[in-house]
């Protein structure tokens, strides 16, 4: 389903499209294309509700983006189903990001990445202790899934994959996909 | 005035100032109007004038789309909503490559960072 909105609701966004238009080149990656054909199919029609009670940062592996130097080198991940205003925010990351890299002596580059996706996982860890000091009573006892505890849990998928970019820090793209679906294949996934 | 009412008004106000100063909401002056003349000159009895506003709707870009999307509500012929439909369609999907080596390319040509998006299926849903 995170794969799902990501398709019909992120990237149906025209504010997004133009916003990926104009500042990266794009590219769709099937995970699993010896099962999952290029024949369009019907997308399953979700209602205002399902979409809002899925959780950002949703999906996990299944929905991944990749941001890349132009060379193909990894310089942020992103996991999971994020609507319109996140994915924005984390592209423009990604793009000043690339900006800097690029203005680096190539030496510099993995250092000045790693540094910048340090401070990034510090920033969301501090708005999420915001949200836990502002918010005491809602973390009190058990889990129930109100706006502040979702946008908490969401930040904290945030955090958990800007450390996860950190292991694929100016890696080559392309191995990670076809590292990706090998090992699909290996484990039978969607067969 | 109320002080209830007077705050409700400040906040409908405040919205309105910070809609309009949003870049998104920001839009050509006179573009409505454009989009009605081009639309109509889709159906214009030369091929060459119809190529001419398809053409001339595409390069006006996104912010075509919503007006499009209502023109397509309405009833056009054939050959217009087909046009109206290719239109929309360019405009308003994320022109999506599926070959790295292809993509990076283009991204060494125009400077311009990748974003590669990884998942189950293709860009239209998965069979």
């Amino acid at each position: 389903m995170g794969s799902n909105l990501m398709r019909t609701v992120t990237f149906a966004d025209l504010e997004v499209v133009d916003h990926i238009k104009k500042h990266f080149v794009a590219v769709w990656h099937n995970q699993s294309p010896e099962v999952y054909s290029s024949e369009p199919a019907q997308q399953e029609k979700l209602t205002a509700e399902q979409i809002k009670a899925y959780p950002q940062g949703g999906g996990g592996g299944n929905v991944r983006t990749y941001f890349c130097l132009p060379d193909g080198r990894v310089i942020y991940y992103l996991e999971g189903f994020w609507s319109k205003d996140r994915y924005l925010a984390e592209t423009d990351f990604a793009r000043d990001l690339a900006a800097k890299v690029r203005k680096a002596a190539d030496t510099e580059g993995p250092a000045l990445v790693r540094k910048a996706l340090e401070e990034r996982c510090r920033q969301v860890a501090d708005e999420r202790q915001t949200i836990r000091a502002k918010h005491p009573g809602e973390f009190a006892g058990r889990f129930v899934p109100t706006e502040v505890r979702k946008r908490e849990a969401a930040l904290g998928l945030l955090e958990k994959t800007l450390k996860t970019s950190a292991g694929q820090v100016c890696q080559a793209v392309r191995p990670i996909m076809d590292k990706l679906r090998a090992e699909n294949i290996r484990q039978g996934k969607f067969v | 005035m109320q002080p209830k009412a007077f705050g409700r008004m400040a906040l409908v106000l405040g919205c309105a100032i910070v809609g309009c100063l949003s870049p998104w909401a920001a839009e050509a002056p006179g573009l409505a109007e454009r989009v009605r003349t081009l639309v109509k000159q889709l159906d214009d009895p030369q091929f060459q004038a119809r190529q001419q506003a398809d053409q001339e709707l595409r390069r006006l870009g996104i912010d075509v789309v919503p007006h499009l999307r209502k023109e397509l509500e309405g009833k056009h012929p054939l050959e217009v909503t087909r046009r109206l439909e290719s239109i929309v369609n360019e405009l308003s999907r994320v022109p999506w490559k599926t070959d790295i080596a292809a993509a990076q390319a283009e991204a060494a040509r125009t400077g311009k960072p990748l974003l590669v998006f990884s998942t189950i299926g293709e860009v239209d849903g998965f069979a």
